[in-house]
Order: C-alpha cells, then sequence, then structure tokens
C-alpha cells in the first residue's frame, strides 16, 4: 500500500490520517466524542507549566508524543514551561527578586509563548504541607488561573501525581497520598468553579500502574519515570477521548514501537533542548540581569533561539507525522 | 607637563597603523600552548617534582576530579564554557583517565560520557558516577560494560544557572558517605525531594543522602566556594574562588560571607588572601617533612598553589600561610582542582587559560581557550610506591588494615568500599583489628570509621552507642565527631543524653557541636542545656552557634521567658545575651526589671540601655526618661545617648516631661549637656530655642556642640531656624561654623542651603572643604538638582571644581548635567574617557614595553590618588574595593586599563553597589556588606558602614556605577599611567610584587606627618619617648601601609628631633595573641630601632620572642632614619618551634 508519497504538505498528511484512521490503528477502541473532555485543534501552541513533574517532561518527551499519538491528524507545537520545586506563586522563577518577580516571570512567559492550550500542574510540592496549608494553596491557585485565562485559551489542569514507597515506607507514603486525595479533589472543585478542564492523575494512575504490570511509576517514590510519564499519556489521551492502548499493551512501551519512534523522539528532544535555553538561558545575571552593562551584547543570543526552535517545531511536526504514516505501514 | 594622557595618546595613535581588532589587542601576550614550555615555568617546593599526567588530545578544560577505588580518574571538562551558542549542541564530557602502567603518566582516556552541558561537578560512586550538570544533578552508569555510560539518571534537579561559573561544584564525599557539594553566589536552586521541596537562594553547600535522597543544606554563603575537604576527624573546610579570606572553617549551619538574608557572617581563618579554587589536605609519611597535614589551594589568578597550616584554636582554628606548593609565571595555568592520589602524588588540573574572568570579559572573546587542558601531577622526589593494592581490589580484612592508612586518600576509600560490604563482617574485622593495635592514633581512626558506617548504613542504634563510647575518648576531636553523628538523631533518648554530657565538655569544639543539636532539637530543655554554654570567653565560632540558637529558637523560648525570667537560670550575662539573639520587644520588660533590681551589674548598663533604645515602648522609654531626671543617677548620660539614639533611629521618645530636659543643657557633665543638646531638637523643645543659640553663639563652647545647636535649630523649624542658620551658612555670622551652618540648613531648605554651598566654596583654597560641604548635599535625594540650579553663573577655582566633579561622579546615580555645570563654574574641560582600540593597542604595548612597577607602586600610593585608600593589597589598605594582591597574574592589562578609566564598565563580584532611598530622602550607596529582612550594611566610598533599617528604605536599586571614582588617573601623565598599569600588572605575577606568605606587619600607625608635628615632638621630648606607647591625646596618628615587599619606608614618616639625642620616626602596630606563650616576632635588620611591647622597652635583636599573654599587644618602633640609612622596617610574626603561643596581626 502506497501512501504519501510527497512531503507532508497540509492536505496530504490530512490523506494520510484518513487512510491511517481507516486501518483503525488510531483509533480508540470506545472512540465517542462524549468522552472527550476537551480538544487539540490545528494551529494549537500547546504550554506545560508546572514544578518538576513538567520539567521532567522535556528529557523525555512521553507526553508530547502521546498527544501526537492522541490526536494524529491535528498539527500543533508544544513548549514546555516547567521548572522545578516549583508553586502557584512562581516561587521557582524568582531569579535574584521576591516570589512576586516569579509570579510575573511566569505570566512573562505564558505571554511570549502564545498558548492556545495551557496545560497546568500544580499541588505536587503544596500537598506536603497537608491540609493546613490548603486554604492558601487554593486562594493562590485560583488567581493564577484566573490571571492565566485569556480569549480562545483552554486551559487543562492536571491534579498531582501519586507517590510511592521508594525512599519512605507505605504508612507514611499512603498519609502524603491522602493528602494528595484532599488536593486533588479540591482542585477539581475550583476547575469546575473557573471552567477550566480539570485531569485526575492520582488514581488513574494507580490504576495504569497495575494494568502495565509494573511496580512503580516513579524513579525515587515522586518523580515519574518513562512507566510514569507514559501512564500520564494515556491518561491524557483519554481525556481526549482516545487510547494508546493496543492490544491490551501501551504502545509507548511496545519495544518496536519506540525504536520506530526514535527520530521522532530526537526532534522532540532536540526542540525542547533550544526552547530550554530560549526560556531558561544561562548566565541570566550578565545577559538580561543586574551585570548585564558587561554581558548584555550578547543577549541577543537569547532571541537567536526563536527562529531556531520554531524550524525545529517544523521537524518535530513531520518526524511524528512519519512515525504515524510508517508505523502504519509496518502493521499493516 | 600635567597634560592629560587620553589627548595625548589620541595623537600618538594617528601616527601608527591602526589594525588589530579589539579582542586581539593583548593576543602578544598569550603564551605558548606547549605542555613543555608551560612545564618549564613551574617552580615547585624542595622535595618535590612536576610531571604532565595528561594533556590534550587526551584531555581539555578539566574543571573538577575525582578518583573512583580503583585509582582512575574522572574527570569534568566543558569546552562550551562560558555559555552555549545559539544552535550549539553542547557536547561537553566526562572523561577517565588511567594510569595503566603506574608510571605517573596516564596513558588511557575514555570518554565516559558526552552530550553534557558544563559538567561542573564530578564523583564516582552507587555504580557509576555523579555530576553536576547546570540545572541537574545527574548519575549516570555504564550498564553494559563497554566503558561508556549508558543509563542516565536525573537524581536532583532545579539548581540555578544565573552565572555558569557559579553554577553546582565540588562534588565531595563525606566520612558518612554523604554527597556535599556547593553552589555559589548568584545561583538560586528550588530542588524536590521525596520529602518536600528544598531552597537555598545563593551561595551554599548542600548535603545529600544518595540512598534516602534526603537533602539538606549544610552551610550557607561564600561567594564562589570551589574548594571542599574533609580532615580526618569529619571537620569540613572551604576556600573561596571570589572571596580572600583563605581557608573557612564550616561548622554546620555556619553563615558565612554574602550568605543569603544573612543577619551575622563568620569570616575566614585568613583574611587578606587570594581568590582560592579547590582544596586538599596533604597526608602521608612519604611527604618531605612538614607538608602531610598541610591544606593545598590553588591561587589561580597568581599561577600558583599556595599551602596553609592550620591549629586547633578554641571551638575552630586558625590559619598560617606557609611555603608555596607550586608557582609559575605562565599566564595560562590555571590551577583549578587539587587531589592527592593513590600513589601518593598530588595532582592538579589545570584549566588552562589565559582569559579567567568570567563576566568581565566577553564571553566570545576570542582569548578565551576552549580546546586545551592539563592535569599535572607533583609528586615526592625519589618517591616510587609502584603497584598498590587499591581499594577495589581488597578484601575485608584489607580494606579494614587500609583505614589505618597514613594516606587519607586509602582511608577515605576503604570506608566507601567497606560500605558496599556485609555490615557484621565489617564491624567484626574492624573490632579485631582495634583489639590487636596498640597506637592510639589508629585506634582513633578505627573507632571513627566504624562510628561512621554505622551512621552511613543508617544504624541509629549502633551509631549512637559507638558516639556514646567516642564521648568518654581522650581526644576532643572523637568526641566533636561523635556528638555530630548523635545530632542525625536527635529525638533519641541516646542521643539527648550524649548533648547533654557534651554541653558541659571541657572543649568548645565538643560544646559547638552539642549547640548544633541542641538547637535542631529545639526543645526547651534542650534550649536550657544550650543556654549553659554561654561565656563571654567564648570564642567567635561558638558565639556565633549560640547566637544563632536563641535567635531561631525565640518562638520556643521567649514565652518561656517572658513568664518567667529565670527560665535561663539567674547568670545577668546570659540572659542578657539570649535577650540580644531575639529580635522580639518583649524581652525588654523583664531585662529592664532585672537592671532595676540590681541583678544586672554596672558593667552591662550600657547593653541594657542599647535594648531598650532599640526595641522599647514608649512605657519603658518614659520609664527611663524618669530615671535620668535624677541627677544623682550615675547612668545619666548613658541613659539620654540611649534616647537620643532612639529618636534618631525609631522616631520613638517618651511620652511626660519633655521640658524638663532644658536644665540639663547646663548640667556639670559635659556628656550630659551634649546629648542635652541634641535631644533638644530631637524632641522639638520649642521652649530650648533661645538656648539653643546660646550654645551656638558661644565661643568658649567646642565646635562639635556648637554644630549639634545649629542643627537642633534646624530640627526645631521654622522661619526664626531658617534665617538664624541662612546667616550662618552664608558667613554672615559666626564664619567658623560656616560649614556646620550649611549642613543643618540643608535639613530644612536645601536650594538655600545649595546656594550657601556654591558661594562657600566660591573662594581659591576651599579645595578641602569639597567633600565637607558638597557630601552631605548631594546625599540628599535633590540635591545635586539644587547645586546644578544654583552653579547657574557661579564661578569656581578650579581645584575645587576638580574636586566637586570627582564627588559627582562617584554618586549612586550619574548626573551630567551637575558634572556640566561644575565643569563649566570651574572653566576646566570635560573627560573623554573612550579610548579607540588603536589607542588602546599603543597603550598596552607602551606598558608592557617601558613601565616601570616600582615607580609605578609609588604613583600607587600617592595619597591624592585614593588607590591605597580603598584596595587593600595582602590585606593592607582600604576595604572598598577588591584586594589587589594578585590582580596582576589574573587580568590581561587592557582590562586593567579600561577599570582605571571606566571603572564601572567591569566591577566585580561582591562588589556591585546598591542605592537606597530613605523615607528621608537620605541617598546612600555602597556596597552590601550584609543583608537580611531587617536591616542592610552599607559600605560607601571612604569605607564608612551604613546600617539601614529596611523598614526606613522607600527605595533600592542595583547601580551600575561603581563606587570608584571615574577620573582618578585623568590627572596623570601618560608616563605616569604607563608605570601604574605597569604596577598593577605585576602584581602577584613577579618576585618582588607578589605578596609573601609570611605574616609581615602591612598596617601600621605612624604619627599624622599632617597633625602639629612640632607640638607633638614637644610633647615627645618633654614626657619622654615612651609617650608614644600610650593614647595620650597630644599625639595624632595615622594609618600607614607597608610597600608590597613588606617595608614600611622611613622617608614619608614624620622626624621626631632631640629624643634622647637622636632624631626618630615612630611606628606601631598590634597583636591580637589568642593562645598566651612565646610569640615569635621577627624584625629584620634591627639596626636604629627602639623597640616597645606595650609599655616595656626590650632588648632589640632580630628574634623578639615575647611571652604573652592573651589579649591585644601594641609593638612601637621608633627607628633612628640616620643610623638606619633609611633601610625600611620590616616585622614579621613567625612561628616558634616549641611554643604554644598564638598570635594574630590586627590589620
Amino acid at each position: 500500500m502506497q501512501i504519501c508519497e510527497l512531503p507532508p504538505a497540509r492536505s496530504v498528511r490530512l490523506l494520510c490520517c484518513l487512510a491511517l484512521l481507516s486501518m483503525t490503528l488510531w483509533i480508540p477502541r470506545a472512540a465517542e466524542a462524549d468522552d472527550a473532555h476537551w480538544q487539540l485543534k490545528d494551529g494549537d501552541r500547546v504550554v506545560l507549566l508546572g514544578s518538576t513533574f513538567i520539567e521532567r517532561e522535556n528529557a523525555h518527551g512521553v507526553v508530547e508524543m502521546s498527544l501526537r499519538l492522541a490526536a494524529p491528524s491535528v498539527d500543533f507545537t508544544v513548549r514546555n514551561l516547567g521548572w522545578s520545586g516549583d508553586n502557584v506563586l512562581g516561587e521557582s522563577r524568582a531569579y535574584f527578586g521576591p516570589v512576586q518577580a516569579g509570579y510575573a516571570h511566569l505570566q512573562e512567559y505564558v505571554g511570549l509563548t502564545e498558548p492556545t492550550v495551557l496545560i497546568v500542574s500544580y499541588g505536587h510540592n503544596a500537598a506536603f504541607a497537608g491540609e493546613a496549608g490548603l486554604t492558601e494553596f487554593l486562594g493562590n491557585y485560583s488567581k493564577l488561573l484566573k490571571d492565566l485565562s485569556a480569549e480562545g485559551r483552554r486551559i487543562v489542569v492536571l491534579g498531582p501525581t501519586p507517590l510511592e514507597p521508594v525512599v519512605q515506607s507505605p504508612e507514611q507514603v499512603d498519609a502524603l497520598n491522602k493528602d494528595r486525595r484532599l488536593y486533588s479533589d479540591s482542585i477539581r472543585t475550583l476547575c469546575e468553579q473557573q471552567n477550566c478542564t480539570y485531569v485526575d492523575l492520582l488514581e488513574p494512575m494507580q490504576t495504569l500502574r497495575n494494568e502495565m504490570g509494573v511496580d512503580r511509576l516513579t524513579e525515587n517514590g515522586i518523580h515519574l519515570n518513562r512507566d510514569g510519564y507514559i501512564a500520564v499519556g494515556e491518561v491524557l489521551a483519554r481525556s481526549l477521548g482516545s487510547s494508546l492502548v493496543r492490544d491490551g499493551e501501551l504502545l509507548l512501551r511496545d519495544s518496536q514501537f519506540a525504536a520506530a519512534a526514535q527520530p521522532a523522539y530526537k526532534e522532540i528532544l532536540w526542540k525542547n533542548e533550544l526552547f530550554f535555553h530560549r526560556f531558561r538561558p544561562q548566565n541570566e545575571t550578565y545577559l538580561r540581569g543586574f551585570r548585564k552593562h558587561e554581558q548584555g551584547q550578547n543577549a541577543k543570543e537569547i532571541l537567536e533561539f526563536d527562529p531556531l526552535v520554531k524550524e525545529q517545531d517544523q521537524a518535530v511536526q513531520k518526524a511524528t507525522d512519519d512515525l504515524i504514516r510508517n508505523w502504519g505501514e509496518t502493521k499493516q | 607637563m600635567h597634560r592629560n594622557f587620553l589627548t595625548l595618546t589620541t595623537l600618538l595613535t594617528t601616527l601608527v597603523v591602526a589594525n588589530p581588532v579589539l579582542a586581539q589587542r593583548s593576543l602578544t601576550e598569550v603564551p605558548d600552548t606547549d605542555p613543555a614550555k608551560e612545564q618549564a615555568s613551574f617552580q615547585v617546593a624542595d622535595g618535590f617534582e612536576v610531571n604532565l599526567f595528561a594533556s590534550e588530545p587526551m584531555i581539555a578544560k578539566p574543571i573538577q576530579m575525582n578518583w573512583d577505588s580503583q585509582g582512575r580518574l574522572w574527570v569534568a571538562t566543558s569546552e562550551t564554557y562560558p555559555h552555549v551558542k545559539p544552535g550549539q549542541d553542547a557536547n561537553d564530557k566526562i572523561i577517565l583517565l588511567e594510569d595503566t602502567d603506574d608510571d605517573g603518566v596516564a596513558d588511557k582516556s575514555t570518554v565516559f560520557a558526552d552530550g553534557l552541558l558544563m559538567p561542573t561537578a564530578i564523583l564516582p560512586g552507587d555504580g557509576g558516577v555523579y555530576v553536576g550538570n547546570s540545572t541537574e544533578l545527574l548519575h549516570l552508569k555504564d550498564t553494559d560494560g563497554d566503558g561508556q555510560s549508558d543509563e542516565r539518571r536525573i537524581v536532583l534537579s532545579g539548581f540555578g544557572t544565573e552565572d555558569t561559573h557559579h553554577i553546582i561544584h565540588t562534588l565531595k564525599r563525606g566520612p558518612a558517605g554523604h554527597i556535599y557539594f556547593n553552589q555559589s553566589i548568584y545561583t538560586h536552586s528550588h530542588i524536590e525531594t521525596p520529602y518536600g521541596v528544598k531552597r537555598l537562594l545563593a551561595g551554599g553547600t548542600w548535603k545529600f543522602d544518595s540512598t534516602s535522597l534526603e537533602l539538606d543544606v549544610f552551610c550557607r554563603g561564600l561567594v564562589n566556594p570551589w574548594g571542599l575537604a574533609f580532615d580526618s576527624y569529619g571537620q569540613a573546610f572551604e576556600t573561596d574562588g571570589a572571596g580572600g579570606e583563605g581557608i573557612h572553617y564550616v561548622f554546620p549551619d555556619v553563615v558565612m560571607l554574602t550568605a543569603h538574608n544573612a543577619e551575622r557572617i563568620v569570616r575566614g581563618l585568613n583574611p587578606g588572601q587570594p581568590k582560592h579554587c579547590g582544596l586538599e589536605i596533604l597526608s602521608g609519611d612519604h611527604l618531605p617533612e612538614g607538608w602531610s597535614g598541610r591544606f593545598v589551594t590553588n591561587d589561580f589568578r597568581g599561577n600558583r598553589i599556595n599551602s596553609f597550616e592550620l591549629s586547633e584554636s578554641g571551638s575552630g582554628y586558625i590559619s598560617r600561610q606557609a611555603d608555596n606548593l607550586m608557582t609559575s609565571n605562565y599566564v595560562s595555568f590555571r590551577p583549578v582542582d587539587i587531589l592527592m592520589g593513590p600513589d601518593g602524588a598530588i595532582y592538579v588540573a589545570d584549566w588552562y587559560n589565559p582569559i579567567i574572568q568570567h563576566g568581565e570579559v566577553d564571553f566570545r572573546d576570542e582569548r578565551r581557550d576552549h580546546e586545551h587542558g592539563r592535569i599535572w601531577r607533583i609528586s615526592v622526589k625519589d618517591n616510587t610506591p609502584g603497584r598498590q593494592l587499591l581499594p577495589a581490589d581488597a578484601s575485608v580484612t584489607e580494606l579494614v588494615t587500609m583505614l589505618t592508612s597514613d594516606q587519607k586518600w586509602y582511608r577515605d576509600m576503604a570506608r566507601y568500599e567497606l560500605s558496599k560490604a556485609d555490615r557484621n563482617e565489617v564491624f567484626q574485622a574492624i573490632d579485631s583489628a582495634a583489639k590487636a593495635n596498640q597506637d592510639p592514633a589508629v585506634e582513633a581512626q578505627l573507632a571513627l570509621s566504624r562510628m561512621w558506617l554505622a551512621e552511613d548504613w543508617s544504624g541509629s542504634e549502633e551509631a549512637l552507642r559507638m558516639a556514646e563510647l567516642m564521648l568518654t575518648h581522650d581526644d576532643y576531636r572523637l568526641r566533636s565527631a561523635a556528638v555530630r553523628v548523635a545530632a542525625q538523631w536527635n529525638e533519641n533518648p541516646l542521643a539527648v543524653g550524649i548533648f547533654t554530657k557534651a554541653i558541659a565538655d571541657p572543649h568548645p569544639q565538643v560544646k559547638l557541636e552539642a549547640v548544633h543539636a541542641l538547637r535542631h532539637q529545639g526543645t526547651p530543655a534542650a534550649l536550657k542545656l544550650a543556654a549553659t554554654a554561654v561565656d563571654p570567653a567564648n570564642d567567635r565560632f561558638l558565639e556565633f552557634s549560640l547566637w544563632q540558637t536563641f535567635r531561631s529558637t525565640e518562638n520556643t523560648w521567649l514565652p518561656l521567658f517572658v513568664e518567667d525570667p529565670s527560665f535561663f537560670g539567674d547568670n545577668p550575662r546570659t540572659i542578657l545575651t539570649i535577650a540580644q539573639a531575639s529580635r522580639s520587644a518583649a524581652v525588654v520588660a523583664p531585662i529592664v526589671r532585672m537592671w532595676e533590681q540590681g541583678k544586672i551589674p554596672d558593667n552591662m548598663t550600657g547593653e541594657v540601655l542599647q535594648l531598650v533604645s532599640e526595641r522599647g515602648n514608649v512605657g519603658e522609654l518614659t520609664e527611663l526618661w524618669k530615671l535620668a531626671l535624677d541627677e544623682n543617677n550615675r547612668h545619666r548620660a548613658a541613659i539620654l545617648e540611649a534616647l537620643a539614639q532612639t529618636a534618631l533611629r525609631r522616631k520613638a521618645q517618651p511620652s511626660e516631661s519633655l521640658t524638663e530636659l532644658i536644665p540639663l543643657l547646663d548640667a556639670k557633665n559635659s556628656q550630659v549637656r551634649w546629648f542635652a543638646t541634641r535631644l533638644a531638637g530631637l524632641w522639638k523643645i520649642e521652649t530650648a530655642r533661645p538656648n539653643l543659640k546660646a550654645i551656638a553663639e558661644n565661643e568658649t563652647e567646642s565646635d562639635a556642640r556648637r554644630g549639634i545647636a545649629l542643627q537642633s535649630l534646624a530640627l526645631l523649624g521654622g522661619t526664626d531656624s531658617r534665617d538664624y542658620l541662612l546667616a550662618v551658612a552664608r558667613g554672615e555670622s559666626m564664619p567658623k561654623l560656616q560649614v556646620a551652618g550649611i549642613e543643618a540648613l540643608l535639613s530644612m531648605n536645601v536650594k538655600l542651603a545649595a546656594e550657601a554651598a556654591v558661594a562657600a566654596l566660591s573662594e581659591e583654597g576651599s579645595a578641602a572643604r569639597v567633600n565637607t560641604i558638597l557630601g552631605p548635599l548631594l546625599q540628599r535625594r535633590d540635591g545635586p538638582g539644587h547645586l546644578a540650579q544654583a552653579l547657574k553663573g557661579a564661578k569656581w577655582p578650579a581645584g575645587v571644581a576638580t574636586a566637586a566633579v570627582r564627588r559627582a561622579t562617584s554618586l549612586p546615580q550619574q548626573n551630567p548635567g551637575l558634572v556640566a555645570a561644575i565643569q563649566k563654574a570651574g572653566g576646566i574641560d570635560p573627560l573623554d574617557k573612550e579610548l579607540s582600540p588603536e589607542e588602546m593597542q599603543q597603550l598596552v604595548q607602551a606598558i608592557v614595553k617601558n613601565g616601570d612597577a616600582h615607580r609605578g607602586e609609588e604613583i600607587y600610593r600617592r595619597e591624592k590618588l585614593l588607590c591605597i585608600k580603598c584596595h587593600a593589597i595582602g590585606g593592607a589598605g582600604g576595604k572598598v574595593g577588591p584586594d589587589l594582591s594578585s590582580i596582576g597574574a589574573s587580568a590581561p592589562v587592557d582590562y586593567l586599563v579600561e577599570s582605571l578609566i571606566n571603572p564601572s564598565k567591569k566591577i566585580k563580584e561582591g562588589y556591585h553597589s546598591i542605592q537606597v532611598v530613605t523615607i528621608d530622602g537620605i541617598v546612600l550607596a555602597g556596597v552590601p556588606v550584609l543583608e537580611n529582612q531587617d536591616e542592610i550594611h552599607l559600605r560607601d566610598a571612604e569605607g564608612k558602614i551604613h546600617v539601614v533599617p529596611t523598614e526606613d528604605i522607600e527605595l533600592r536599586k542595583n547601580s551600575t556605577v561603581s563606587l570608584m571614582p571615574a577620573d582618578l588617573v585623568s590627572k596623570l601623565r601618560r608616563d605616569e599611567l604607563i608605570d601604574l598599569v605597569r604596577f598593577l600588572s605585576a602584581l602577584g605575577k613577579t618576585g618582588e610584587l607578589v605578596v609573601s606568605k609570611q605574616q609581615m606587619v602591612r598596617t601600621w600607625q605612624v604619627i599624622n606627618p599632617e597633625g602639629n608635628i612640632s607640638g607633638i615632638n614637644d610633647a615627645i621630648r618633654h614626657t619622654g619617648i615612651q609617650l608614644a606607647t600610650t593614647d595620650d591625646s597630644q599625639l595624632s596618628w595615622t594609618t600607614d601601609y607597608s610597600h608590597v615587599d613588606g617595608g614600611l619606608r622611613l622617608q614619608p614618616l614624620a622626624k621626631m628631633r632631640n629624643i634622647d639625642g637622636a632624631t626618630l620616626s615612630i611606628a606601631r602596630f598590634e597583636l591580637d595573641v589568642i593562645q598566651p606563650g612565646v610569640i615569635g616576632l621577627k624584625i629584620e635588620n634591627p639596626t636604629g630601632l627602639r623597640i616597645w611591647i606595650d609599655d616595656k622597652e626590650v632588648d632589640v635583636k632580630p628574634d623578639l620572642n615575647p611571652n604573652l599573654p592573651a589579649g591585644k599587644h601594641r609593638v612601637t618602633i621608633a627607628a633612628d632614619p640616620g643610623a638606619r640609612k633609611n633601610a625600611p622596617i620590616r616585622a614579621e610574626l613567625v612561628e616558634v618551634p616549641g611554643s604554644q603561643g598564638q598570635a594574630t596581626l590586627l590589620n
């Protein structure tokens, strides 16, 4: 079978996808529109915002890959604004300034990346404060979500991921996960009030862990390993009304698929790295900070990443299109 | 001919062909990259030799190195540094170097990992290698045995990268297996752990347990600490690559220089040292005599390796500089890391770069080297150990034997290997080794290792049992280590028992560890125990730790103390110390009550009053004021002083009987009169107006008190005060008080004061008054504007205008309008500050070719040039700007020229000034030396420290202007500038312009040559020369500094004639005896000298070696310049073999 000899111009790609869809490969088993809590559209700019959970996706590219597989016919770009240790105040982004400077930085970069879809995930760190910290957290989260909302922007909120007993006892982790349950539920209520899509990760990930037959979804009890990100990808796919389960297995865990996906992953990771330098340039003190009189002349280099990232977006789209097409062929 | 050198260079350069581009202008200085040529420049200490272990292409740009237990050297390298290029795929590497044939030269180099982004830290462990990689701490592993990493795990992430020479670095393994690493001043890290988020802003040391994944901040501060080493007893030490205090003693929770939000800091052990990178403690019986136990660290700017000897002192140490391990004049030799190896040699990572500045030189400057790098091996001559049994290949029994090795390398590696073995087997092997052993030193090392292994395995019971046992050891170092281990489990009853015992330990270091543990325990009972260690005799480390304890636990103890002031017992010293450590005003009432009840002795009254002044409420202030009304109260003056301070700093005052102040203006006690004069204004006692005028007009009063009266009148305000002060400011009445009048008027009406200032400075010869008159005026936010306005149409003498421009250009905010107005009034030419690349090239060549460093030093020392007032060399000189000891070795010539002409272009980290505007409209600029939520301590251009309460700050911003005035060198002739730069560029580079390691006396007090010389001479002649050893007020002293070579020149000193038949010049210095005993004081060439120690004249000989009790002592030297043929005075503190005595110089 011969599909798509031409470079994937928009119409051709659409054709390919239709062809693939007809092969049922990318069609979720229970693909009913009602299952979709949100949608990806052509031209979307998806921006991921949050703490270490989001930041480390940069090195995996699994969430992006999952979104692309779950919406194979959609042309979109992804930016990662994760920052380790961050909270709803943007505290990790403050550099030399007070916490408010971090909040301003967060707003600035959300503005710069112009998201049409903003995937936000906070509460992972806040939940350690337990019930005592909940009210303050919700107040600040509510403000953040309001400040982030914009005309034509869809906000998807991901709840905290479950902790696992790796360096702590099962009892300690159970207690901490109870707090995370409390935060999850409260964030869900908040999202209902503020018209954001909420995607719970806590139970679905624990369920998936059993279904995947793996011991752990984390490296160290808190931060996700690759399987963890694959599980998140599946939860997200389901929230889009899709699923990446094939023959009872998660496609991304399939070694053949993983091999075929290497080129696409490579492009995604390189795009992530280029954007990381744009978003969190090293030597900020000298380029744009209070010692800019010394190296400010080199700050222009930060902006030189913009065209590089943009160019790489196309490479990502092409590589994932190729993957989808070729994998479909292989399967035929 | 005093022509502006810039004009001259412009003329000259028209004659030459302009070609070289800016970045290449000093390329002639970049040395040959041949390692043999570099090696030829090395001078090693006696008994050592040096060889090349590895260089490019085996390795390039090494940053940190660490050994594994197989004796292989792991090196983190970065060619990308300092900054990734857009689109560049950073490909920095981890290199593994091996010397497979034991010939001291690496013969195998493997790229273990690549694709990294500025890996600045490396430590083998847990089956792989830990790597600091910009924002992350990675663990890289080779799972398939092909010698290359194939598994990459992010262990921790969220480290700041605001400055790539500050990112996480210096990974080291602590005694109990924890991983320690550092970050530097511009780094802000936010790290998630399974236990929650940990944040560290600015510099500090992290402590990480790679098993439990617990991450803690071990200590905070230091500008750029790239050296960290643990001694054999687990104590930690650090060096700072941007500080200047040599070795730092780093105990848990210590807060050091530039820590974020620091309220107090603990200084290093060697103030006045150049910057240091890397740190190793040498060990081994094979080392030449005296070298085992020495600390070695790299003066990377001066291309040399320094060594230091530490000796115990109280709870900490004192450190003395010893011989250099290696020196070089090779500009590209940049030793950054230093380690001993398994063969007992010392390995030095050479970053190899002519450029080392991070921010100050363009990231893309072509002179930056990205290709080269070396590892040098400094070995003991005739010491070829050959193949050794390496820890990786050793059995448990063999490893236990290694625990007792004379080389720390084997002890540390063996302990690490043992941590992976079977616990019972290990403990048994250690126990039987201990049983068979007779040597107490060996027994100590076995016991320590056993305890640390137990701690590593988190076996709290086992570790605590060991700690308890060790607490009975004779050696305090083991007892200290035991308490630190117990502090890991501070809630365990066993640990609590250990702390109770340790806090009463006779040795202060054991107490220090106990205080730390009790602070973390934090219960009322623990704090009561900690309080028992409060003692005025405590040294600075212990004192800090106690202060920190009561500062950070206030919420726990304060309610208990307020309820029961005897909560901490009845020792007034202890109670006051604890109260002072708190922030709260709630301590004031119980303290005042105790004072009134006579429970606090008189010598502590000042501290009680200080507390009330700083924190007391209106009721407490009123209570105090009422006490002062009793003329028999012996604390009357002190109370008034405290109330004046309160009114000034907090604008608070008593609420009753204020007018009863008036009679105090005429009190018998002069101090009472003085403070009453001040308070009359501060409290706005309108009825005191006539009295204040009378004081101002009374010519028999001191000028100072008359000036205060004027200020108080200004505070009373109104047109009456204004007109009165205007007349004074204009010199119409009381001309003697004109300057004071201008300053007083300033607080009422800036415009009028500016006009009066302009008029006052119009007279010839008033240049000396420029700073006193303009200083306060320009400090006001609206001052510069009013001054510029007032200058319209005015004429100033050129000398006044020059001094005024200097003042105006060092303001935090540039005021081109004001500078132009001053220049116009003085008829002086504006400055042309920019040099073209060609002019720079010309100048640089002339400096290198024709400059004379010795003439340059004399120019440097000229008072008018102000260099020495702000910069120190070897600790001698001002503290406003960076110490210049090795500036020549680190800064290219063009950088020096640029810094002199335009100081604001290149500002060193730690010397960036900030500007604050207070709610009173005062503008202050200075370098923040301490900053926290309550106050900022600013060091201004005069070296004066201003403490500004945060709540008084209306505006705070970073200043882009250097505190260094911009036109300092503009009045130099070209040849003078050339000599000056030649001197600076030679500093730290060549022989006599290298600050020697000896503890030379460099800061002196000499008779002020500008004082009343004949009066002083008469006083000494009549009273006798001993007068010079006292603080007699007839004598006026000023600070003078030795030349770089350590000698104090006699020629500039004032000569006292006809003193016991001779002409003498007098100089004196102070030393602080820390440990009583014989103190080595060496006087080079004592001909024509008379010397007093305190008030006793001593026999003059080269080795004075007095036996001195603890405390400060003054050494006075009278020199007969004729008899000495003007030979400079050189005095030096040396060690006396066999003496317990320890002293440091007070500079």
